[in-house]
């Protein structure tokens, strides 16, 4: 495994990066495939996914799976001309378990190359990295363990208001929804955060700093019925 | 008058694979976010309208000017004869915002492409990454039909009027005011949760199937009227913004045929951080 900016790979997977996937060799000619972990930020959490069902034989560049984000609809595409052979049922009833940045990612389905050219489309690591490493920087990716339901951009905000601010935010949001804050980096931020963690119930389940901004991952703790 | 014949106010995927190459017809994407949209993949020739950029005013809250969307149309390629076929990102949330904007604009030839950009990718229909280069047009409005929108002091003269139905298309927790935002736009919450007094709460999305295409209209007429939404009232739309609010304004206005329907773009957004405005919740 390679982590690049909180996002792990695996260096004897091969890449599609077409489709943003990856594709494990199990047997001659049968794949793992799952989507890479930094489709939390080019797409967002994964709400829902419509796979073809296992033997349909899909040509390359058609769709393996319809997947849906919030803010993204497309197609899974196939690298090569495959016949799908099993789904993986956590993917089907969580996709965003696909997302995850933690290097246990669930995996979408396996498939079976009906073809013997089906390495020609498909990449090593080592040809994919430097290509993965530029889109990470220029895009501001980041993966988080947990993939976030939302993103709320805090910047302009100082780290000793923040904390007062995200008290008043948080209630907008549904319980247990997971947060992606952004913030201003200063020294203090990590640990006036991890206090009001304490203070309040609300999860600090991640913290990371990037070209001087603080992205905070906070899950949002459940309210008691007599708040509501 | 361009003197050509009238034009669907809804077209099919269908519609627009069998028209790809008519030189008549412009195709126009109209994206809240292009980079997950339009340049992702979008349908061959279409060109996009980036609804922060090129749909409203660059500098004050507003709609484009008149200027402005003339400008818009022609280095898109658009004249005022061209058939315009919207579609877009978010159930087509933005491309009946644009198409609106259109229409009071005066634009007679104009569609809304039934399912947005989600059912063309769920059909599995061709996209392309290669952006187009119309030709440019020269593009003049000749009558604004301000009657199609409403602004603040026009809602507020009207609240308690017995002809004039207020619809609320946001989410019931917006409505009684128990969130100020979707939890997707955490930053854009109003000071003031709730809803304008009297307005009655049809979420845009109960106008649609499940696929994203618009019910029919029977069904959509029976939807409205049974909760006293009825083409003899004045009918104003709004949500939080005005793009929600312009689907319920097209399936009213353009699919049910009721003759006053006006949508408040200034919406919830505006409402509910105005001192002194009333509210219901």
């Amino acid at each position: 495994m390679e982590e690049l900016h909180g996002c792990r790979f695996s260096n004897t997977d091969f890449y599609f990066l077409d489709s943003m996937l990856w594709l494990r060799p199990i047997q001659d000619k049968l794949f793992r495939v799952g989507v890479l972990p930094i489709t939390q930020t080019l797409w967002g959490k994964i709400t829902s996914i419509r796979p073809k069902q296992p033997g349909e034989e899909i040509m390359a560049n058609r769709a393996i799976c319809l997947i849906e984000s919030r803010r993204f609809t497309g197609n899974i595409t196939a690298p090569f001309n495959l016949r799908i052979e099993r789904l993986n049922n956590e993917a089907l009833e969580k996709p965003w378990a696909m997302q995850r940045g933690d290097g246990d990612s669930a995996w979408l389905c396996e498939v079976y190359a009906l073809h013997d050219d089906y390495l020609a489309r498909l990449k090593n690591w080592s040809e994919v990295r430097e290509m993965v490493d530029k889109m990470i920087k220029e895009k501001g990716i980041i993966c988080f363990k947990e993939v976030p339901d939302y993103v709320y951009a805090a910047i302009g905000i100082e780290c000793s208001q923040l904390v007062m601010v995200l008290s008043d935010k948080l209630e907008g949001f549904p319980d247990d929804s997971v947060i992606h804050i952004v913030a201003d980096y200063d020294e203090g931020a990590e640990r006036e955060l991890n206090k009001w963690s304490r203070i309040t119930g609300n999860e600090l389940l991640e913290f990371k700093v990037e070209k001087r901004l603080a992205h905070a991952l906070i899950r949002r703790k459940t309210r008691s019925k007599s708040w509501d | 008058m361009s003197g050509k014949e009238e034009v669907s106010v809804l077209v099919s995927t269908e519609w627009v694979a069998k028209n790809l190459g008519n030189p008549g017809v412009r195709i126009v994407e109209v994206d809240y976010d292009p980079q997950t949209a339009y340049f992702q993949g979008h349908i061959r020739g279409a060109v996009l309208w980036d609804w922060k950029k090129d749909i409203n005013d660059p500098i004050e809250r507003n709609i484009i000017s008149k200027e402005g969307f003339e400008s818009l149309c022609s280095r898109s390629g658009i004249s005022n004869d061209t058939h315009i076929v919207l579609y877009g990102d978010f159930n087509n949330w933005f491309a009946a915002f644009a198409f609106w904007v259109a229409r009071l604009y005066g634009h007679e030839r104009i569609s809304l492409m039934d399912g947005g950009r989600k059912k063309w990718i769920a059909e599995e229909r061709e996209l392309t990454k290669d952006i187009p280069a119309p030709s440019v047009a020269n593009y003049k409005v000749s009558k604004v039909r301000y009657e199609y929108r409403v602004l603040l002091p026009d809602v507020r003269a009207r609240l308690g009027s017995p002809t004039v139905s207020l619809v609320d298309v946001r989410s019931p927790d917006e409505y009684s005011g128990k969130i100020l935002a979707p939890p997707e736009y955490p930053t854009e919450h109003a000071q003031r949760g709730g809803h304008i007094p009297g307005a009655v709460n049809i979420p845009w999305a109960r106008a649609l199937n499940e696929d994203g295409t618009f019910k029919p209209v029977e069904e959509l007429r029976k939807l409205y009227e049974n909760l006293g939404v009825t083409s003899d009232k004045e009918v104003i739309t709004y949500c939080r913004i005005g793009e929600r609010s312009s689907v319920t304004w097209f399936v009213l206005k353009e699919l049910l045929k009721y003759p006053k329907v006006r949508n408040y773009d200034g919406s919830w957004s505006e409402w509910g951080n105005v001192v002194g405005t009333p509210i219901e919740k």
